[in-house]
């Protein structure tokens, strides 16, 4: 490692630790700023916190992320800020990256490829992903972790930790204690390239008789705990597809309902992060799409059988207007003393989340509303009488179904799509049983080396 | 003397595979005691059917300049037991020949070609793909110069099974991203009932197993291509060289892991496909080379 690249290193680290630093101001600056007076500069905040963000990709962005989908935890225009956030970190240079790469593979490692190309193709969750060529002719895909990430997580899960406790002080309609128990687990999940490696596997068993999605293979060989080497699957991005024709978008979106549904439906699996940038358009020989390339699966959710069931439950009950099976969904999810108020304010957000699949007719998910503002009156209306009549325990299969809803609305907005999402979703639900859903977890589980999830519980 | 110095048929790669591995350039040549026997062959084939064994492109002189210049620093270098530079003048030592490589009127390539009992190719990219622009090929394993000079990859291998579907993108990744710095290599199998180095085709007619009768030690052998990829620093163009090693199938009975070998071969011989045994030539043999191959896994059990 050169000293230049040395200094740049122990400056991205510092940079995280100086940001991890302002985070924990800011927020103390909105504490203060809601005890004191209602006439904050909510905008120049944001900005202020979106520039510290900004400038980096680490564990710290994506839970910024995350918490700009939980209503409340930050003001709408921070959230706005937060969702602008791009990928500015600077990439390991050259000789970093084949110091990391002997270390993870050993000396030799460069005469396992038959090219590696020395620029990183992206940036990726904890890492950057090089394009590379293996010795038996295929494209590959290989993303090796930045150095020293799992005490940068450690490090932003403390400051997380602060947010939240501070935010439990601002007497809030949501109690995000189980919230921030998940996204811990989540996110130490996401440092384990190994684990991201079984969850690939898991996916490409649960879609494989779905030929309009592609997953890439791993390379065990070629992988470890921190670098991941996957094929490269070429395709072109969704964001170039909005002046498509209609009906190439509606494929994209089709196939991407597939993507996300298929496996919760049949195998209690969702991948938690569905945003534009974790999948591409496949293309056919005369370059229009003919299916979807999923490309991170740094983020799967494993969920019980049954809460499957306590989805699948909500929506029947909302479907037949039928009070009492929408209040035991409920609780299958995991909400704990509701009272009617309570269920009529969740039933807001259900209605929301649920719309597009209640309606036997073509639409689009929301006409009008951009993908930044997608389900924010909706959250704004519940917050509201959240602060009423709660605060409600939110349970942790909530966060990840929600912001997953979130951005999957959003990529379907972002296509402009106009499907009957009503067919599609009962497609997916065709015979379902949640027995079945077990099993057939238990067995994928099984043949891709995962721990089964306890069903019992 | 060494016998089944390569056994790709050994390992756990499925038959056909690329299986390239990263060449230590150390060993990009390898000489080995047959050298002057097959140096004596060359000569003769250079002889006797120059059009046969020989072909370029015009402008593939200056990538045949770079082959040779490469051949002449390398070979005294690393193997000084047996090459010698003298001036303008490389003596092959075990072979009692000297070869001028300063003689105008001899193409590079061939000229390389005399030094080594590597056959020589040399590949260039072109709209299409990577072309045949020149070869000193003596000792083809059935395939015709003549036929796949000036052809790109497609043309070349048109007769390999699963070509188009699933080797000819990948063949031609890896031509198209081979780095100067790191040349690789591979090995491939193929058994053949005769010694003959020069085989450019198949005899007609059945293979001389099934005309004899029997699988035999003077009508069996096992072909090995032991292959090389370099991109050319100076002129990009590619070359390929490959060594065919000859072993009789009674070698596997002298080789100490010889049971293992023969192990090895009989699996893959039973794992292909029928495309891949019409591709080997071993449709109505393939059974009979198996009861051979038994007999040895059997010997030392």
């Amino acid at each position: 490692m050169t000293r230049r690249e040395e200094a740049s290193l122990a400056g991205q680290l510092s940079r995280y630790a100086r940001v991890g630093a302002g985070m924990g101001t800011a927020v103390a600056r909105v504490a203060a700023g809601r005890l004191i007076s209602s006439e904050r500069d909510f905008e120049a905040e944001a900005k202020l916190l979106g520039d510290a963000l900004g400038s980096l990709k680490g564990p710290l962005m994506k839970v910024a992320q995350l918490m700009a989908t939980i209503p409340d935890l930050l003001p709408a225009e921070y959230a706005e800020e937060l969702a602008k956030l791009q990928s500015h970190a600077p990439p390991m240079g050259w000789p970093f990256v084949r110091r990391r790469m002997a270390a993870e593979l050993g000396p030799d490692w460069e005469s396992r490829f038959l090219s590696f190309e020395r620029e990183a193709a992206a940036a990726a969750s904890l890492g950057q992903v090089h394009r590379a060529v293996s010795l038996a002719g295929e494209p590959l895909a290989v993303k090796l972790q930045y150095p020293d990430m799992a005490s940068a997580v450690e490090a932003d899960l403390r400051q997380l930790q602060l947010l939240f406790s501070l935010h439990r002080r601002m007497d809030p309609a949501i109690d995000t204690t189980e919230i921030a128990e998940e996204i811990a687990a989540r996110l130490r999940e996401e440092l384990d390239y190994d684990r991201e490696a079984r969850h690939i596997r898991l996916y490409r068993d649960v879609l494989a008789d779905v030929p309009e999605i592609s997953i890439p293979a791993v390379d065990d060989a070629l992988s470890t705990r921190r670098l991941l080497t996957m094929g490269w699957l070429d395709g072109r991005r969704l964001t170039e597809f909005k002046d498509h024709p209609l009906a190439e978008r509606n494929g994209l979106a089709r196939a991407m309902f597939k993507a996300w549904w298929r496996p919760f439906c049949s195998h209690a699996v969702i991948h938690g992060d569905p945003h534009l940038g974790n999948y591409t358009a496949r293309l056919d020989g005369s370059g229009r799409p003919d299916g979807l390339n999923l490309l991170d699966f740094g983020c799967i959710r494993i969920f019980p059988a049954r809460f499957v069931g306590g989805v699948v439950e909500l929506y029947r009950g909302l479907q037949h207007d039928d009070r009492a099976r929408v209040v035991g969904a409920y609780e299958i999810w995991g909400f704990k003393g509701l009272g009617n108020e309570l269920i009529d304010i969740l039933n807001i957000w259900a209605r929301f989340i649920y719309g597009p699949l209640l309606e036997d007719r073509v639409r689009t998910i929301a006409d009008g509303i951009s993908p930044a503002h997608y389900g924010r009156r909706e959250a704004f209306q519940v917050h509201r009488a959240l602060k009423e009549k709660g605060p409600v325990r939110v349970p942790r299969e909530f966060v990840f179904m929600d912001r997953a809803a979130i951005g999957l609305g959003g990529v379907f907005i972002h296509l402009g799509a106009e499907l009957n999402f009503h067919r599609l979703f009962n497609e997916a639900l065709e015979r379902f049983d949640i027995a079945e859903v077990r099993a057939r977890q238990e067995q994928s589980l099984a043949r891709v080396g995962i721990e089964p999830m306890d069903n019992r519980q | 003397m060494a016998e089944l110095t390569h056994a790709p048929y050994a390992g756990a790669a499925p038959p056909m595979a690329i299986g390239l591995k990263a060449l230590d350039l150390a060993e990009w040549i390898e000489p080995d005691e047959h050298l002057a026997a097959e140096l004596a062959e060359k000569e003769r084939l250079l002889e006797e059917r120059h059009s046969e064994v020989y072909a370029e492109r015009p402008d593939s002189r200056p990538a045949q300049e770079e082959v040779l210049a490469l051949l002449v620093e390398h070979l005294p270098r690393v193997h000084p037991d047996i090459y010698r530079r003298d001036g303008s003048r490389i003596h092959v030592i075990p072979a009692a020949v000297s070869v001028d490589i300063d003689k105008p009127q001899e193409p590079p390539l061939q000229c390389a070609s005399r030094l080594v009992q590597e056959d020589l190719v040399l590949m260039a990219r072109g709209s299409s793909g990577w072309q045949l622009a020149a070869a000193s090929l003596c000792f083809p394993s059935t395939w015709v110069l003549a036929e796949k000079f000036g052809r790109d990859m497609d043309g070349i291998h048109e007769p390999v099974p699963g070509y188009a579907e699933h080797i000819g993108p990948r063949l031609l990744r890896i031509f198209d991203n081979l780095q100067v710095e790191r040349p690789v290599w591979r090995v491939n199998w193929s058994i053949y009932d005769s010694p003959e180095l020069y085989a450019p085709r198949r005899r007609p007619g059945p293979r001389v197993w099934l005309r004899d009768g029997v699988v035999a030690d003077a009508n069996c052998f096992i072909r090995v291509e032991r292959q090389t990829l370099r991109k050319l620093p100076a002129t990009g163009f590619i070359l390929f060289t490959i060594k065919v090693l000859l072993d009789p199938l009674a070698a596997l009975g002298r080789h100490p892991e010889g049971p293992r070998l023969a192990n090895g071969l009989k699996a893959q011989l039973q794992q292909l496909d029928a495309a891949q045994l019409a591709y080997k030539g071993l449709v109505e043999s393939r059974d009979l080379l198996v009861a051979a191959l038994s007999r040895y896994e059997a010997a030392s059990a």
